[in-house]
């Protein structure tokens, strides 16, 4: 995967002004319809295009998901192709693919343990998006609602799974905290039918449209970390290490993230 | 290579253009009309009748006549016409042959390829509809691209410096909003929405109705099962509605609309504009949400528009431009011919693709969201709607069951969240995946567009490397034979066209030769009076008897025995020489 800086032939950093126009003439080069439908200039215009949406496009949307937002900036990566196995083996040990668009779900807890390694403020990860919503709310004054929580925090997705299991009455939140849990647990489609179901049931709470959301984009998400791991050459460590370094990456640049890997 | 033309293919009208010398011209079609009624019509004997034609018989011929069939594009609808079932592409295909023909004629030359005009809010079963239907008429379809698109293009060609504009196309019976930002001869399509089935056929219908209710109240008489009266209704209405646009009250009079034993039934009406506006307050209304979204897709407020373009007919409407003035706050521009520039802008781009235009170049964008549909009757978009073409998106899915070794992928177009509320495009099957607890497998999906947006599929298994995929490049209610058969069909129909041409052509020119050998004879002396009368009654036979080899033969002696006395006069120097012709019959 290359640098979108670099396709459209500017320097990071470079003002919106600036990617338009060197957009602009990298379409009059490459368009195919200015050359007689070449597949490789075909090729070459969609890398152009990747770029330009990335930079352009996707750029400052807070609400991460549901238009993309972060999740499909992601998508850059599908040019760069799936990238090495070893990438996504070692993602896959942290509860199985798809989850990593949960974890932006997860920023509204700022700096809770995943996977042994302390995530900084989410807020670097995700750049301008601010989120003043608090979690406290999806309880409905259902203590068991908070044990939940707790092992979904942890990490104990069968766990949460088993204690959801044991309550009858069904409300919205017991939806959602089963999404979490699912979504924890690698189990996608469980979760976005879940994800639906609060959405359905308290259309006003914010946080189930927003888990809702991240869900729908999860799938791209994914492909935004297996994009990087595959053009993160310099981690030959061992897979989980490797996962780590790149997330670090990841939250140490925000959304300069190309520019600094 | 024959000439490219520009076809605005439109729900009630046509418009063709080409390039001379690099500019956009509209080509006038054998009627003289610069826009063709998209009006299809079969005569009692089989004859196809197209367009302002066409539209004139309707009342009396309202079963065998075919209106607004774009609106039927893309789906499944039939029509029957003497034991033929057409599809919707076919009746297409005949306006586009009418076009056609009438453009070869204009330009003198053989026309080959087109790009033609879609609204932008058409989906791709509609779009790949049309395409066919420009095969079914022998069109090489360079490009199918949106009407709006191609206003702007048409409008955009010589307007130096960058602006975004708004386009606000209300047709026949489609609407489409786009917001297009220009800079450097680069067209790009920031967002787009719009509404497949609402057009200025609902206007009418809305002043149809109220008619009807009208003579209801006066007559106690329902009339909307009478074909021939509704035919009227509607003709009435169309033309109140286009009064209206400069009048403020206009009078529908419809004398012996029905007639009973006690008598004939008059309609005559008054209707005001402000009582056309309340009757469709909520069609003006209804095209509000897609300019919002529009606005908000491309992430701008009113206020950053430079320019509201008006593009289409029911554009005219007073009540229509007062929104669109109160929800842009710009006076939107009048600078463009709102029925041809759709047409023109498809001509640029045919131009642009030939090689032809140098420097402009148009961005387009994917109108809906493209997915695939996941457990749960889940639409997962792969493709987000206003992605600019060409793109290619991947998404990595799983399996749902444990030790599932097939997945069905299917493809979706749409905005709902729900698959089944979206459109199918196509379906396929990857199997052989690793037997493994669910959730383990990865499918790589891929979706791809090409400039001329042909949408491909992929799937792959990441653990098994086994792919499979699909182009969707066929309308999915008609089958490759299926279009081979039309485009036979419509060959066929060509050539009986011409043929039918021919033999009124001679029907025609007999006629002549008949009235020409009758006064000639006043002047001749007996004998050859005598074998001129001989000869009229051989043609007047042949007439008679439909025997078109024998009246050629008969036309070509009468033609020549008039010649060897001095009185034959050839009917094209009669055009010139009118006058003359007839005082020297007359000596």
């Amino acid at each position: 995967m290359r640098d979108p800086y670099e396709v459209l032939g500017i320097a990071p950093g470079a003002s919106d002004d600036e990617i338009k126009a060197a957009y602009r003439k990298l379409a009059k080069k490459y368009h195919p319809d200015l050359n007689g439908g070449s597949a490789d200039a075909e090729h070459k215009m969609k890398e152009v295009n990747d770029a330009y949406t990335y930079l352009i496009k996707n750029k400052g949307q807070g609400s991460f998901g549901s238009q993309g937002g972060y999740g499909s900036q992601s998508s850059y990566g599908s040019q760069g192709g799936y990238g090495t196995g070893s990438g996504y083996g070692g993602y896959g040990q942290q509860g199985g693919y798809g989850s990593y668009g949960q974890r932006g779900g997860y920023g509204q807890h700022g700096g809770y343990n995943f996977g042994g390694f302390d995530f900084f403020n989410f807020e670097d990860l995700f750049g301008s998006s601010s989120r003043s919503y608090q979690t406290t709310t999806y309880y409905e004054n259902d203590p068991v609602f908070k044990n939940v929580e707790q092992m979904v925090l942890a990490g104990r997705y069968g766990d949460a799974l088993n204690a959801l299991k044991q309550i009858d009455q069904r409300k919205a939140a017991w939806y959602y905290w089963s999404a979490r849990a699912n979504m924890g647990s690698g189990n996608r489609i469980a979760a976005l039918n879940d994800a639906r179901t609060a959405s359905q049931m308290a259309p006003d709470e914010v946080a189930y449209r927003e888990l809702l959301a991240q869900l729908n984009a999860g799938g791209q998400a994914y492909g935004y970390r297996g994009g990087n791991a595959g053009a993160m050459n310099c981690c030959s460590s061992p897979l989980v290490t490797c996962c780590i370094v790149n997330t670090l990456c990841n939250c140490c640049c925000g959304r300069r993230y190309y520019g600094c890997c | 290579m024959g000439k490219t033309i520009g076809i605005d293919l439109g729900t009630t009208n046509s418009c063709v253009a080409f390039l001379e010398n690099g500019e956009a011209v509209v080509i006038p079609n054998a009627e003289g009309g610069r826009t063709t009624p998209s009006v299809v019509a079969f005569a009692k004997d089989g004859e196809r009748i197209v367009g302002s034609a066409a539209k004139r018989q309707a009342v009396t011929n309202s079963a065998r006549t075919i209106f607004s069939i774009k609106r039927e594009m893309g789906t499944d609808n039939r029509t029957r016409i003497d034991g033929k079932n057409y599809t919707p592409q076919e009746i297409s295909a005949i306006i586009l042959q009418k076009l056609k023909t009438d453009a070869e004629a204009y330009l003198g030359e053989t026309v080959t390829d087109a790009v033609i005009t879609v609204p932008a809010y058409f989906s791709d079963s509609q779009r790949q509809a049309t395409k066919d239907a420009g095969r079914i008429a022998g069109l090489n379809v360079l490009r199918i691209i949106n009407e709006p698109t191609a206003a702007a293009m048409a409008y955009g060609m010589d307007k130096g410096g960058a602006q975004r504009i708004m386009v606000y196309d209300l047709g026949g019976g489609t609407f489409d909003v786009s917001i297009l930002d220009i800079n450097n001869e680069v067209i790009e399509v920031l967002a787009t929405a719009g509404n497949n089935r609402l057009g200025g056929d609902d206007f009418d219908n809305c002043i149809v109705s109220w008619l009807l209710d009208e003579f209801r109240r006066q007559e106690r008489i329902d009339l909307s099962t009478d074909n021939a009266a509704m035919g009227r209704i509607r003709e009435a209405a169309e033309k109140a509605k286009i009064e209206l646009s400069a009048a403020l009250t206009t009078t529908v009079s419809l004398p012996f609309l029905y007639s009973d034993h006690s008598g004939a039934k008059h309609l005559e009406t008054t209707l005001t504009r402000a009582k056309f506006d309340e009757l469709t307050a909520h069609l003006v209304k209804a095209t509000m949400g897609p300019v919002e979204q529009a606005l908000q897709d491309a992430g701008l407020r009113p206020g950053e528009l430079n320019r509201v373009l008006l593009v289409g007919g029911s554009t005219r409407i007073p009540a229509v431009q007062a929104a669109v003035r109160s929800i842009t706050g710009k006076e939107p521009s009048r600078d463009i011919n709102p029925d041809e520039c759709v047409a023109m802008g498809a001509a640029l781009q045919g131009g642009v693709m030939q090689g032809e235009v140098k420097g402009l170049l148009l961005l387009d964008v994917t109108p809906l969201s493209l997915g695939i549909e996941t457990m749960g009757d889940v639409f997962s978009r792969i493709i987000e709607r206003n992605t600019i073409l060409p793109v290619q998106r991947s998404q990595i899915f799983t399996t749902a069951a444990n030790f599932q070794t097939s997945v069905d992928i299917h493809v979706l177009q749409g905005e709902r969240e729900i698959a089944s509320c979206n459109k199918t495009l196509g379906k396929f099957r990857l199997s052989g995946i690793r037997r493994a607890m669910r959730g383990i497998p990865q499918i790589e999906v891929t979706f791809s567009i090409d400039a001329n947006g042909i949408v491909n599929v992929s799937a792959k298994d990441l653990g098994t490397g086994k792919h499979q995929e699909i182009t969707l490049t066929q309308s999915s209610n008609m089958s490759s034979d299926e279009i081979d058969r039309a485009v036979k069909d419509a060959q066929r129909y060509a050539e009986e066209d011409s043929l039918r041409k021919q033999r009124a052509e001679l029907q025609n020119r007999a006629e002549e030769l008949l009235y020409q050998a009758k006064n000639a004879q006043k002047k001749l002396n007996a004998v050859d009076k005598e074998r001129i009368e001989g000869m009229r009654k051989r043609v007047k036979q042949a007439m008679d008897a439909g025997n078109d080899r024998e009246l050629k033969r008969a036309c070509e002696d009468l033609t020549d025995a008039l010649n060897a006395c001095g009185r034959y006069v050839d009917p094209s120097d009669m055009d010139d020489r009118d006058g003359a012709i007839d005082a020297d019959i007359q000596q």
